[in-house]
């Protein structure tokens, strides 16, 4: 297989701040209410996830206990900043020693500055669930506002997040992350734009199988009235993920899914070994009576409708098959070709 | 008693501890300052070794919990058995510490090996019981204990110190030996202290019966005949006594044996102590103690050609006033000289011409055993086992 890229992330931030729980909700399947029963993390925890055909995620989940921070400040220095191609700080918005916080990712980004120059900075402001709805934009902007004028210090840019493993958040925020990193990603978008001209349909999204994290999303949007919730895509992620562990519990493997609202159908179908494809598409055939989420059309309408919904459907999975090898292509490029 | 050089002593002890936010931290230390920095007056000025390279293995990741851990570091060698109790009572849902005992590097700590685990998993034990440990960060009984555990083996080797009406440690060090050999039924035990006097009321009551037949002539299954006892039994208590060191094992003495020296002559010419011992004991009652040099020369005219008895007529005059049982025994447990022994070998016999009283006989040589052991087990003489083998053909003997 033509090289594939290794990339070493950096989870740091103080201890209980929630590294490990995001790790497990993203990464293993674990959902919020799950995390309660993991145990502190003794000094670095590695794992080695395969993402997509031709990428390696190296997590180095690092334990936030003093003992542990001195450690890596001072004798494990080299070792744990060096050849790192994203940091991402943690923040617990309940932390009561804030200023501590901010003094240990001024360490962090001080030995990236000598080992790791060309890093990528990420900070999430986590457990946002604590905090009253009103006060949150303030609050994550305060402590962006710092995050930002440190970083400038040593010419990194951060990109900052605000999350909880509550609600869809932590998936916009790993999402977008990961996809930084991803070393083709703008070939895979510029695919997917070209499969949604072809089919025709509203939207298409590109997930990662094992972790839904968005790799890739086009919106050809074109009806007049469109409102879309900014973020459907992480809210879709999270939902999705719930369905499958739901499915798993049940000893039934999810495969596949077909959407049928009043305006727009949504399929969901595996694209290649590591993706998933979510293909949207409003519904043409103006439909005199109602529609359930079957499709199953009520007496009074024409037989028609669920006819064509059942070709349409088709359509979209042939469309699906055609555009997988193009797909796979892509995942198994080398990481060097754009 | 077996060579034993006595327990290594314990240079430092100390409780460690996984603290929510700070990580793992040293909660108590003896002798203050060996492990971390301590303000007591008395604390050594530098540590012994520098924790913080190894605190990951004192408090280690659960897979290597549970367990006995050995870790050297410099000059040092730390035994210890991390005990990680998994519960959503605690912060993070887990408690983790650790004992730790901290040796020289080249220290022999298989006698601590039993004590360290035996500690861990009775602190484990109260911790689940009634939260010994984690109850109070601040815990003066657990210091106490520490400190006394560190004194009292240092010291005498054990310790007792009684914790609650219901808890106590009771720990006693003792020496690991290695397994004891297998012992044949024509081994002859000779005790090497004096039985009768360190028995009690408490031994086994087969041992209580073989131990007066343990003279250094009867062997093994001449015991059980006069003891009455089963054999297997005899047996294993023989072991049990070799293992503690209380007998040796040698081969029966007969005139017919041939013994030659091995390397370790030189020993008796070297050692002192040695030839001393050699002069005391080979002496017959009431005769004058020989030469050493005598004594040599006599040990180093054996060879493997001559049985006992004719290296006896050819030497009658030196070996005046001394004891051959006891010189031939003397050479063999100082390991001066070996025992050679006989392998009678048939060569191609018929096996159906075989007499069937001589069956078993004949199937004992083909197992390569020597002499002795077949005529033990047969409980026939050689002469008798060399008559009936002769009857099938050609035996040669190998002398090994």
């Amino acid at each position: 297989m033509a090289g594939s890229a290794r990339r070493k992330l950096l989870l740091m931030g103080r201890s209980g701040s929630g590294k490990s729980s995001m790790r497990s909700i993203i990464f293993s399947n674990y959902s919020a209410f799950d995390t309660r029963r993991l145990g502190a993390t003794i000094d670095v925890e590695h794992s080695h996830l395969r993402f997509l055909g031709n990428m390696t995620l190296n997590l180095w989940d690092c334990g936030g206990q003093d003992a542990y921070m001195d450690n890596y400040f001072s004798t494990q220095r080299d070792n744990i900043f060096r050849m790192v191609e994203a940091l991402i700080f943690v923040f617990d918005v309940e932390s009561k020693e804030l200023r501590k916080d901010i003094e240990t990712f001024v360490l962090c980004l001080r030995n990236l500055y000598e080992f790791s120059p060309a890093a990528k900075i990420f900070a999430l402001v986590h457990k946002m669930d604590l905090v009253v709805v009103e006060k949150r934009q303030d609050v994550y902007r305060a402590l962006m506002k710092s995050l930002e004028d440190t970083s400038a210090m040593f010419s990194f840019k951060v990109q900052g997040f605000a999350t909880t493993i509550w609600d869809e958040s932590l998936y916009k925020a790993w999402s977008s992350i990961v996809c930084t990193l991803i070393p083709n990603v703008t070939v895979f978008q510029r695919h997917l734009q070209t499969f949604a001209d072809i089919s025709e349909a509203d939207e298409v999204i590109l997930f990662e199988k094992t972790t839904f994290l968005v790799i890739s999303h086009v919106t050809n949007v074109s009806s007049p009235g469109f409102r879309s919730d900014s973020t459907r895509f992480e809210k879709i992620s999270n939902i999705i993920k719930q369905y499958k562990q739901s499915c798993s519990k049940l000893r039934a493997q999810f495969q596949s899914l077909s959407l049928r609202g009043s305006d727009c159908t949504a399929y969901l179908d595996t694209m290649t070994a590591n993706t998933m494809i979510m293909v949207i598409m409003s519904n043409k055939t103006d439909s005199r009576g109602s529609t359930d989420l079957l499709g199953n059309s009520d007496t009074n309408a024409d037989g028609d409708d669920s006819f064509a919904g059942e070709a349409e459907n088709n359509i979209i999975l042939a469309n699906i098959k055609i555009a997988r090898k193009m797909f796979e292509k892509i995942e198994m490029m080398n990481p060097d070709e754009r | 008693m077996t060579d034993f050089g006595g327990f290594p002593q314990i240079l430092s002890l100390f409780y460690a501890t996984f603290h929510p936010t700070e990580g793992t931290k040293v909660l108590y230390q003896v002798p203050p300052g060996s492990v971390v920095k301590s303000t007591d007056s008395s604390a050594f000025n530098v540590p012994l070794f520098d924790f913080e390279s190894i605190n990951s293995y004192i408090i280690p990741k659960p897979q290597l919990c549970n367990k006995l851990l050995t870790l050297r570091v410099n000059n040092y060698r730390i035994v210890s058995h991390p005990v990680h109790i998994w519960s959503s009572i605690y912060a993070r849902n887990s408690f983790l510490f650790n004992f730790c005992f901290v040796f020289h590097k080249n220290a022999d700590v298989s006698a601590y090996n039993p004590v360290v685990r035996k500690l861990s998993k009775m602190f484990q034990a109260l911790e689940e019981q009634n939260k010994f440990l984690s109850s109070s960060l601040v815990n003066e009984g657990l210091k106490s204990i520490v400190d006394q555990i560190f004194e009292d083996l240092n010291n005498y080797c054990e310790c007792y110190i009684p914790i609650d009406e219901a808890n106590r440690i009771n720990i006693k060090l003792f020496p690991l030996h290695r397994p004891p050999p297998h012992i044949k039924a024509f081994h002859v035990p000779i005790s090497t202290v004096q039985l009768k006097a360190v028995m009690d009321v408490n031994w086994d009551p087969t041992m209580e019966k073989i131990v007066e037949f343990i003279d250094g002539i009867n062997s093994v299954r001449k015991i059980a005949e006069l003891a009455d006892t089963d054999y297997g039994l005899t047996r294993k208590c023989i072991q049990h006594l070799m293992y503690y060191g209380c007998v040796i094992v040698v081969d029966i003495f007969q005139f017919s044996n041939s013994y030659a020296c091995t390397p370790d002559i030189s020993a008796l010419a070297e050692d002192e102590h040695i030839d001393e011992e050699c002069q005391a004991y080979v002496a017959s009652p009431g005769a004058k103690k020989r030469n050493g040099c005598d004594l040599l020369e006599l040990y180093c005219s054996l060879h493997s050609g001559q049985t006992v008895r004719d290296w006896y007529l050819a030497n009658r005059e030196q070996l005046r006033g001394i004891d051959i049982r006891r010189f031939i025994s003397f050479g063999i447990i100082k390991g001066i000289i070996y025992r050679v022994n006989v392998f009678p070998v048939l060569e191609d016999i018929n096996a159906s011409a075989v007499d069937p009283t001589d069956k078993r006989l004949v199937r004992l040589t083909n197992k390569t055993k020597h002499f002795d052991d077949i005529c033990t087990d047969l409980q026939i003489s050689r002469e008798q086992a060399l008559r009936s083998l002769e009857k099938y053909g050609d035996v040669v003997l190998v002398l090994a």
